[in-house]
């Protein structure tokens, strides 16, 4: 098949392009160590949710030194908790699961970002850094009152956070 | 009146008159899309709000579905039965057949639409406020889900059409190869089979029968997984048509001629093998599926940028020669060479130019764990606005503008407005598209109806969201502006007289099929291929979101999203079933 | 490019080459403020941007059509 020179130089361009964006997604999954939300956070009955351990009293729990678990619930049009208080420079990880529709779940500001699916609980592990407070947005379309659906992730200084705050507010 | 100059529709009446159908079809939903577009736009951003917020996805869903399902579509299978009955030089087997899929799309569009449009009544209790994705739980009136069936159904049955008309050309003509334009046909057929497996099985097995209530409950990531088997194919079916027209016209266009038909054909079975093992990019941050699945459509995805690439150079070294045919010299002098009072040049080429943006943003989007910046953020639909919205939408327009003459006998009643057109296009989707992606960045939503929030505010790197707001209004603005002038410019050239000599012919490629090895032509073995892969990209995740979460799912309610009517008939229905609810 | 011959041949090719570089220049303000946080103020630079380039184009259809003349 006769191929023109500058279509062969083109092709060998962008496989070059091409396997190069391969190896840069890599180095981030790899190097950088940026994992993406899997099925590591189990299954789960929507419907029961009032009875599952955890997902019965949405909240933020000490697990380890500077370690937490912060259990969410979405649902129309509300995130269970609100706000989400954890302290600084600590390791969050949210366990999210949804008691009706899929919903989104993203830290406005950073790349903490989640499906919502009902029945499947998205596990993600997230750095937190100096206090501040982020707005946390419902991208996924999920009814009338979509637009309505916001929450709020409030990072407080150390010796402020005190356990009592994760579950209640 | 010479060959030369005998129109498509003096050759071919009958099936010039379902092209014209199926025209008019597709640019009904366009200007009813685009309505709804410019509506979307000005409540998003706060400048005008003529609708409640909750109505906004009813606008949403109608905008959607109207304009990548119908438009879209309608405008292919016209143009493929031109390039088909074009290049084969064969009227179709039965020309009753052909009236009778093209029925059948008409109908399920109208049961589609007019469910969703019925959402704006709250008086009856029909609404499909799901969106062009219908994410179960949130559940449509039956009537929706049937009415796609019916649509893709059509299609299926336009394939069949032909197929058939192709396997009676080559009994005829054993040793030939394809022409081209049917070798695309064929080609995009094949994907489109492959394709609607997933979304069939979903709404088949899945959707309709939840919605009539004969099963209670479905799996959600299962229904979405099969959803988006289809979903990222079907951007391909959209774009497949409009690289027929860069391939097959653009370069007559230019006043040269195509560069290479081998590439074409690559090209083409590329599309056959990678468009659809890769749905899974569109959940990547999905729970319930494994990394490694995600890994495996995201290396898939980058090789699939390849087809387009080479489409790039193919395009631009096609135009580069048209120029130079037209007396073009220099490096990049031979650009001012080219025909651009020409709307179907023009539009052709701008689209072309902002397609290289939208494949650009779509390597971001690719990118497995920098998705997790743009998710679900309004730069998604910035990005697919510059990819349908513009290389697929502008280019239907630009190449109707050439087409529509020889369809019709009738000369287009304004080239200048028809230029104008085109460069108002451009310049709205620039303006809105780049208000999207920076808004995205910031984090802002999409499929939202108030994208204002009060417990936070967006950071901006440089300028305002008050500043974006208006940028996208005023994109958008110009968008309905611009479809106006394109649809006003039809209809009145229906009002000119027909004249003779509006035929147009299409000239050989510099390189042709002869260049190229036949195996290239062999359907049934990149058909048989395109299987593997998918089944390698799915048969491993889908296994496990069943076993996980089993076929029907753990139990959850459904959402139909509006308030139902005091009477629903269904519930009769079901009762007369014996099933329940 | 031929000396002597106008930059553009047609008003369609102006009416295009203006919208291109109308959009280029406006994409330019975006990557600026993204990759080096500069906030060039949008109206003062995409109005002076374009008169500066609505007078280029009414400078090169005066060359295309004198140079029609001429020839």
């Amino acid at each position: 098949m006769h191929i023109h020179q500058y279509e062969k130089l083109w092709l060998g361009m962008s496989l070059v392009l091409i396997v190069g964006f391969i190896a840069t997604i890599t180095y981030g999954a790899v190097g950088v160590g940026v994992t993406m939300v899997d099925d590591s956070g189990g299954n789960v009955d929507p419907n029961a949710l009032d009875e599952h351990p955890e997902f019965s009293d949405p909240g933020v729990q000490k697990v380890g030194e500077n370690e937490y678990e912060a259990y969410v619930v979405a649902r129309q049009f509300i995130f269970q908790p609100d706000p989400i208080v954890v302290p600084a420079n600590s390791t969050v990880t949210f366990y999210v699961t949804s008691a009706d529709v899929i919903h989104g779940f993203a830290v406005v500001g950073t790349n903490a970002n989640t499906m919502v699916i009902p029945g499947e609980v998205a596990e993600v592990t997230v750095e937190v850094n100096e206090p501040g407070e982020y707005g946390i947005v419902c991208h996924e379309y999920c009814g009338s009152g979509h637009h309505t659906m916001e929450g709020l992730l409030r990072v407080v200084p150390e010796g402020e956070y005190n356990s009592s705050d994760g579950g209640e507010q | 009146m010479s060959v030369e100059q005998e129109t498509f529709a003096d050759r071919y009446p009958e099936e010039a008159e379902l092209v014209r159908r199926s025209f008019l079809v597709a640019f009904t939903a366009l200007g009813l899309g685009a309505l709804f577009g410019i509506i979307q736009a000005l409540h998003r951003t706060n400048v005008l709000r003529l609708i409640p917020s909750t109505d906004y996805y009813t606008v949403l869903t109608a905008h959607g579905v109207l304009l990548v399902i119908v438009f879209t579509i309608f405008y292919l299978v016209g143009l493929y039965q031109w390039a088909v009955t074009r290049s084969l030089d064969r009227s179709p087997t039965n020309i009753n057949f052909t009236r009778s899929w093209l029925t059948l799309m008409t109908i399920g569009s109208v049961i589609t639409g007019v469910t969703i449009l019925l959402g704006f009544v709250d008086q009856i209790g029909i609404s499909a406020d799901v969106l062009f994705t219908f994410y179960a739980p949130l559940q449509a009136h039956p009537l929706f889900y049937t009415g796609l069936v019916v649509f893709i159904i059509g299609t299926w049955l336009a394939g069949v059409d032909w197929f058939r008309t192709w396997l009676h050309w080559k009994q005829d003509n054993p040793d030939e190869r394809i022409p081209l334009q049917t070798f695309m046909v064929l080609t995009t057929m094949i994907m489109w089979y492959v394709a609607t497996i997933g979304v069939a099985i979903a709404v088949l097995f899945f959707l309709l029968p939840w919605s009539l209530g004969l099963i209670d409950t479905v799996n959600p990531l299962l229904t979405r997984t099969l959803f988006w088997f289809f979903g990222h194919p079907v951007v391909y079916f959209w774009l497949l048509p409009a690289y027929m027209l860069w391939y097959t016209v653009l370069p007559k266009l230019a006043g040269g001629r195509l560069f290479s038909d081998p590439l074409a054909r690559v090209v083409f079975v590329l599309f056959v093998l990678l468009s659809t093992p890769v749905g899974i990019h569109h959940q990547y941050v999905d729970p319930g599926i494994a990394e490694g699945f995600k890994f495996i459509a995201m290396t898939n995805t980058m090789f699939l940028l390849l087809p387009s690439l080479l489409t790039a150079f193919t395009v631009v070294a096609s135009m580069e020669h048209g120029a130079r045919q037209r007396g073009g010299e220099g490096l990049f002098g031979w650009l001012t060479a080219l025909p651009w009072r020409d709307p179907a040049f023009t539009g052709m080429a701008l689209a072309g130019l902002m397609f290289a943006a939208g494949g650009f943003s779509g390597m971001i989007n690719a990118g497995m764990n920098i998705n997790y910046l743009v998710h679900n953020t309004i730069w998604v639909p910035g990005h697919f606005h510059l990819t349908v919205g513009t290389a697929v939408a502008l280019t239907m327009m630009a190449g109707t503008y050439w087409l529509w003459p020889q369809l019709t006998n009738r000369r287009l009643y304004s080239r200048p407005i028809g230029l104008f057109q085109v460069v108002t296009w451009f310049g709205g989707m620039a303006l809105m598209s780049n208000s999207m992606h920076v808004a995205g960045l910031y984090g802002v939503p999409r499929r939202t109806a108030e994208p204002q929030y009060s417990g936070f505010e967006f950071q901006t790197a440089f300028g305002s969201i008050a500043e974006l707001n208006i940028q996208l209004a005023v994109g958008g603005t110009l968008l309905f502006i611009s479809t106006l002038l394109f649809l006003g410019n039809l209809t009145l050239s229906l009002g000119n007289p027909k004249v003779e000599g509006m035929g147009q012919s299409l000239p050989e490629p510099l390189s042709g099929p002869e260049d190229s090895p036949r195996v290239l032509d062999n359907m049934k073995l990149w058909a048989g291929i395109a299987l593997v892969l998918v089944l390698l990209a799915y048969a491993l995740p889908l296994g496990a979101i069943i076993q996980n979460g089993g076929l029907f799912g753990t139990g959850g309610d459904a959402y139909p999203v509006s308030v139902l009517g005091s009477f629903d008939g269904l519930d009769a229905v079901r009762e007369l079933l014996g099933v329940g609810r | 490019m031929n000396d002597g011959e106008p930059i553009v041949k047609t008003r369609g090719g102006l009416l295009v080459a203006w919208a291109f570089l109308l959009v280029f220049g406006f994409e330019l303000r975006t990557a600026l403020g993204l990759f080096l946080g500069l906030d060039v103020p949008a109206v003062p630079y995409l109005g002076t941007l374009a008169i500066v380039l609505t007078l280029f184009a009414v400078l090169a259809d005066f060359q295309r059509t004198s140079a029609q003349r001429g020839a």
